[in-house]
């Protein structure tokens, strides 16, 4: 989650585009129209003049006559059909090899996608017009050489823009599950990708169109396409400009219908850009009235009244018209640690901007008053409340890869802030200092001259915290501080940061959706669900009763950070065996999947398994855990054949895989099925979910046409969701329904293990368990074997089964600890 | 569509390259890419040699005629023989004979490059802060009334064609106003400079189109970056907004637009071909549309040439000065 997209993001672009632009494309289709049946209906023939040169407008010749003496009406009407003929088949032409040479310069990659991009750096080299020169003087002037060219000039460009798109969509996990279950190359393109592709093409098209046209009337004027005395808009505008004081009509009717035609693609084009059309993003402004001069922003006020507070705060989405925040009443005193807490999409973020004074992009405020340092923020000019911030409230954005410019190094990022804030310049540096000494930072010159890119993920989320604190702020606002800290630098920075801020009296927002965490540092904790607070009060009161209630739907908080198993997993969707006796740990029938002495490399990286060896039982289960960045991810897409190990074997109950997918067969690849980490990546946008699930079912030939549909909805019904769903599209669902339909299509192909990458790490606390629940229960009713990659203790704690760790590229068994359920 | 994932090895290994070895790389690139020009540039002109002589001869000569013409040229010689010489002679400043006139190509060029190259600065100079003044003014306010009246204003200019703007420009400013003129006239060895009032329709059409879609880029570039966590982080710690603009957006923004307006330069090019022919003006362009409606091979050669050694020598002024300036080095691809 961004700032500018809080809460409604992930849905809002999926939203349906409404066009727009009626007018422009009727007018667009009627000049089409009237150019191609334009010479049939012009009077009199428009190839040879009858009257006097240049002469006025009459009843015989209603825009007078050209230089030759013919008719301007008649040429008009007849010199439109080439030019959208030879437009449109030029657009038709160059996506024709531009598709087929995208997809393909991309799919295969390497050496093919190198020869794309040269070429169109040569054509970088030859402006169009000039290329169109080059060509005419070989093929003599005529439509036919100016047509060659301007697909030679478009070719490059619509061959990188495919290949590029396609790159993006190949990237995401939905195609890589269709490549691991042996998907041919021609079905993943075109079932997966080419669909992806046309929103970017139809924008790209409508652009293209004009550029042809644009070219190719261009051509015309320029004497190198349509050749006297056949008509031409462009030729008529070359032939006619020495006369244009005598009868201006000869040059300015061509360039009306020029004109109109060029523009009116040009806003068609416009419109079915993405994201163009959901009309101009409406800024919430603060009302208007009573807003007070930047002078009279009331300073610090002691400690008088909260740091800040809203009460009854409503925000809704304006795309979707849905509350994202419903009646919230929070206050931060004055000197005290707040922690609010809830799943992701609760409306924390939204709510703690809009106690800054901020309605992000997409949002409005519709209810609630709000209060910041004695102020209320809503009646401030846009430039008091920046100075008002500036002096007093400090803000650590969520995500710090995102929220540290780039451009900037830390020395001039620190003072930046610093600056604003007023501190005097030669006080900054030793401020900044110092701040950077307390997170735990390096303070050294030539740390300070690095920019943000050369810094890991918690060393970014450090230094936003020290910029803030460096500032010594009234109020300190921070947004899911530690994410990318680990257990014991959270627990650190957490009682540093608090600590400093009580010895200053600076009151702090603490945003975070880990509430064991939070609850050793704050003074009250607030925690919220679907837009509202659900509880608050002071840690231990808020920590007991979230433990005992059940975390029954998605979206409820947090229940209390990681207790046993069984409490934890609350009531799954269906009456589950809950964590009983651990599965089978073998079987009599041998392994049904057995790795041995595999190593993996990766381009870039080097080696990263060396000799890795795992077995798993029919119906057992296996957690791989370890850091990210250890190769875990590394081993299931070496198991899978998506990424070819340097040596070892992967066997399937006793038969030998090849290397990669494309050498497995269909049975092999059947049996083996994998669920990616992504659920919101793993589906692809364009199909209905009954469509994704059925999708096995064909490839394989598992059931007849007609019995698909009800094996889908068996499908769907047996992971928890309606059958109706099966119409829905995955932007309609949740992050839990997501995984649910990723594990269905799973299903669907009946196999016998089950490949799961990080399957909980998308997903809230709380759906996370029902999710595993679920993977449990339905493992144990088939029989299926789980290969379970994971850094969330609490999959093994739910799922059992056998631990092993990955280090240094090697598997060993985990160090049994106390919250590991070993069997 | 959302983005997908980031592969970290792709944004870290950029910057370990150094500047040095970036312009020798993008060097060497520039000369294969013109290399790759003359050789499309030698195939296209080339594809039918034997039209060529007869265009050479005129239309009322015999095949014999012909024939003779064609060894006169050298034409009856192999493809690849010919293809040497005429880049080797090209290297050195030799384009051979106008088919045409008879009068050597680097005559006729030299006496209008400096022409054309006039005009192609005087519209660049006033070009680059026009465009980038209007995308940061328009780009910053995205979604107020000026951006969108601006936008609409871009969108339209970037539909219409140079050669009708330059006509309405004719008839009001020329022929109605009569206040400039309408046609670019020199005496023969008169400079541009010495008449600069021709200049200012010429130029002023070459602007239309051009600043359209520099702006429209720049502008989406500091759309782009005002939308970034980073500078919305920037304001919510009460950062000022002229410091906000200043340190955070521009200097983000502009780095990666310069390649592409570099890139832009190339419409110039084509620009200037429809400017030189609407307005008669003595150029480089209206040579090349003369030598290609006339199928003067020599000429077009000499100045297609010509003009892709400008055209990758911008492109690749604008990708080093991007590289040199993006903290990140990032090698735009």
């Amino acid at each position: 989650m961004t700032l500018t997209t809080t809460g409604t993001g992930r849905t809002a672009h999926a939203a349906p585009r409404a066009r727009r632009r009626p007018v422009a494309a009727i007018v667009f289709a009627a000049l089409v129209a009237l150019a191609v049946v334009g010479p049939w209906i012009a009077p009199g023939d428009p190839r040879t003049g009858a009257g006097m040169p240049y002469a006025p407008v009459s009843w015989e010749h209603p825009l007078g006559t050209d230089y030759l003496g013919a008719d301007v009406l008649a040429r008009v009407l007849a010199g439109g059909r080439a030019l959208v003929l030879v437009s449109l088949s030029v657009l038709v032409a160059a996506y024709a090899l531009g598709l087929a040479a995208g997809m393909f310069a991309a799919f295969r990659g390497g050496r093919a996608g190198t020869v794309v991009m040269r070429l169109a750096d040569v054509m970088m080299g030859l402006p169009p017009l000039v290329l169109i020169a080059v060509v005419v003087t070989g093929t003599g002037p005529g439509l036919v050489g100016v047509a060659v060219a301007v697909v030679a000039v478009m070719l490059p460009d619509v061959t990188r823009i495919v290949r590029a798109a396609t790159q993006q969509v190949l990237a995401h996990d939905y195609v890589e599950v269709a490549v691991a279950r042996g998907e041919r190359t021609r079905s993943v393109l075109v079932r997966e990708v080419l669909p992806n592709l046309t929103v970017t093409l139809a924008a790209d098209a409508g652009v293209r169109f004009v550029g042809a046209a644009y070219a190719v009337a261009t051509a015309g004027f320029l004497g190198l396409g349509v050749q006297p005395p056949d008509p031409d808009w462009g030729l008529m505008i070359l032939e006619n400009r020495g006369g244009l004081a005598l009868q201006p009509l000869a040059v300015l009717a061509p360039s009306l219908m020029l004109l109109v035609l060029l523009l009116a693609a040009g806003r068609v084009a416009d419109g079915v850009r993405p994201g163009a059309a959901a009309g101009p993003r409406r800024r919430s402004r603060p009302p208007r009235a009573g807003r007070l001069p930047v002078a009279a922003a009331p300073g610090p006020d002691g400690g008088r009244g909260p740091a800040a507070a809203v009460t009854g705060l409503s925000l809704t989405a304006v795309a979707t018209g849905q509350d994202v925040v419903r009646g919230v009443d929070l206050t931060i005193p004055r000197g005290a640690v707040v922690a609010l807490v809830g799943p992701s999409g609760s409306g924390k973020t939204s709510t703690a901007l809009a106690l800054l004074g901020h309605v992000g992009p997409g949002m409005a405020r519709t209810a609630g008053a709000g209060t910041l340092l004695g102020t209320d923020p809503a009646v401030l000019t846009p430039r008091g409340l920046r100075a008002l911030r500036a002096r007093s409230a400090a803000y650590v954005a969520q995500d710090a890869r995102t929220s540290l410019p780039a451009n900037l190094r830390l020395r001039a990022l620190l003072d930046e802030q610093l600056r604003a804030a007023g501190v005097p310049r030669r006080e900054r540096a030793e401020r900044a200092r110092l701040a950077l000494s307390r997170v735990g930072l390096p303070t050294d010159p030539a740390f300070l001259a690095r920019r943000p890119h050369r810094l890991s993920g918690g060393q970014r989320q450090r230094l936003s915290v020290a910029a803030a604190l460096a500032r010594e702020p009234e109020l300190l606002v921070l947004d899911e501080p530690t994410s990318a800290l680990d257990a014991e630098n959270t627990r650190r920075l957490l009682a540093e940061v608090t600590g400093l801020c009580r010895g200053t009296g600076t009151a702090v927002l603490l945003i975070s959706h880990d509430l064991e965490s939070v609850a050793a540092v704050a003074d009250t904790v607030v925690t919220m669900g679907e837009g509202r607070v659900v509880r608050s009060g002071p840690p231990a009161e808020v920590l007991a009763v979230t433990a005992d209630e059940p975390a029954a739907a998605e979206g409820a908080p947090d229940p209390a950070g990681r207790p046993d198993a069984a409490t934890a997993a609350g009531p799954a969707p269906r009456e589950s065996t809950a964590a009983g006796p651990a599965p089978r740990e073998s079987s009599a029938a041998g392994p049904v999947l057995r790795v041995s002495g595999m190593g993996v490399s990766l381009p870039g990286t080097g080696r990263v398994l060396d000799d890795v060896s795992l077995e798993l039982a029919s119906g057992g289960r296996l957690c791989v855990m370890g850091p990210s960045g250890s190769g875990k991810t590394t081993l299931l897409r070496a198991v899978a054949g998506l990424a070819a190990p340097d040596s070892g074997t992967v066997r399937l109950t006793g038969d030998r895989l090849a290397a990669r997918v494309a050498g497995r067969t269909p049975a092999q690849l059947r049996r083996m099925q994998l669920v990616p980490q992504n659920p919101y990546d793993s589906l692809n946008p364009r199909q209905s979910v009954g469509r994704i699930v059925g999708r096995p079912l064909h490839q394989f030939g598992l059931v007849k046409r007609e019995q698909a549909e009800a094996e889908v909805r068996d499908l769907l019904v047996r992971v928890g969701l309606s059958p109706d769903q099966a119409a829905s599209r995955p932007s309609e669902l949740s992050g839990g329904e997501r995984q649910r339909v990723a594990i269905a299509r799973a299903l669907a192909a009946r196999p016998d293990v089950l490949l799961c990458d990080e399957i909980t790490s998308a997903l809230d606390r709380s759906t996370s368990l029902t999710v595993l629940a679920l993977l449990d229960e339905l493992s144990r009713g088939l029989g299926l074997a789980l290969l379970v990659v994971t850094h969330d203790p609490a999959v093994p704690d739910r799922l059992g089964g056998r631990v092993v760790e990955v280090t240094g590229g090697r598997l060993r068994p985990r160090v049994a600890d106390s919250s590991s359920a070993n069997a | 569509m959302s983005e997908p994932t980031v592969r970290p090895s792709a944004v870290r290994d950029a910057p370990a390259r150094s500047l040095a070895a970036l312009v020798a790389r993008r060097l060497l690139m520039g000369l294969l890419v013109l290399g790759a020009v003359s050789l499309i540039v030698f195939t296209a002109t080339e594809l039918a040699p034997g039209d060529a002589a007869s265009a050479a001869v005129g239309p009322d000569a015999g095949p014999a005629a012909v024939e003779e013409k064609r060894r006169e040229l050298g034409l009856d010689r192999p493809a690849p023989v010919r293809y040497a010489e005429w880049l080797w002679a090209a290297v050195r400043g030799d384009f051979g004979t106008s088919y045409v006139s008879g009068v050597p190509v680097s005559e006729i060029v030299t006496a209008r490059a400096g022409n054309s190259m006039t005009l192609a600065l005087v519209t660049l100079v006033l070009l680059v802060p026009l465009a980038v003044g209007l995308g940061v003014w328009g780009g910053l306010r995205e979604g107020s009334l000026t951006d969108r009246a601006l936008s609409a204003g871009i969108l339209t200019m970037v539909s219409i064609p140079e050669f009708v703007v330059g006509s309405v420009l004719i008839l009001v400013f020329a022929l109605h106003l009569d206040v400039l003129p309408a046609v670019s006239f020199l005496g023969p060895g008169a400079s541009v400079l010495d008449h600069p009032e021709i200049l200012v329709l010429p130029v002023v059409t070459l602007l239309a189109g051009t600043i359209a879609h520099n702006a429209r880029l720049v502008r989406a570039r500091v759309v782009e970056v005002a939308a970034d966590d980073a500078v919305a982080t920037a304001r919510l710690n009460g950062v000022p907004e002229h410091r906000v603009v200043l340190r955070y957006v521009l200097p983000a923004a502009l780095p990666p637009v310069i390649p592409l307006l570099a890139r832009y330069v190339a419409l110039l090019v084509g620009g200037a071909l429809v400017v030189e022919t609407l307005f008669g003006f003595p150029g480089l362009a209206s040579v090349l549309v003369q030598g290609s409606a006339g199928r003067d091979v020599p000429t077009v050669q000499a100045v297609a040439l010509i003009v892709a050694a400008v055209t990758v020598l911008v492109n690749l002024l604008g990708d080093l000065l991007g590289i040199a300036l993006d903290p990140l080095r990032r090698v735009p691809v």
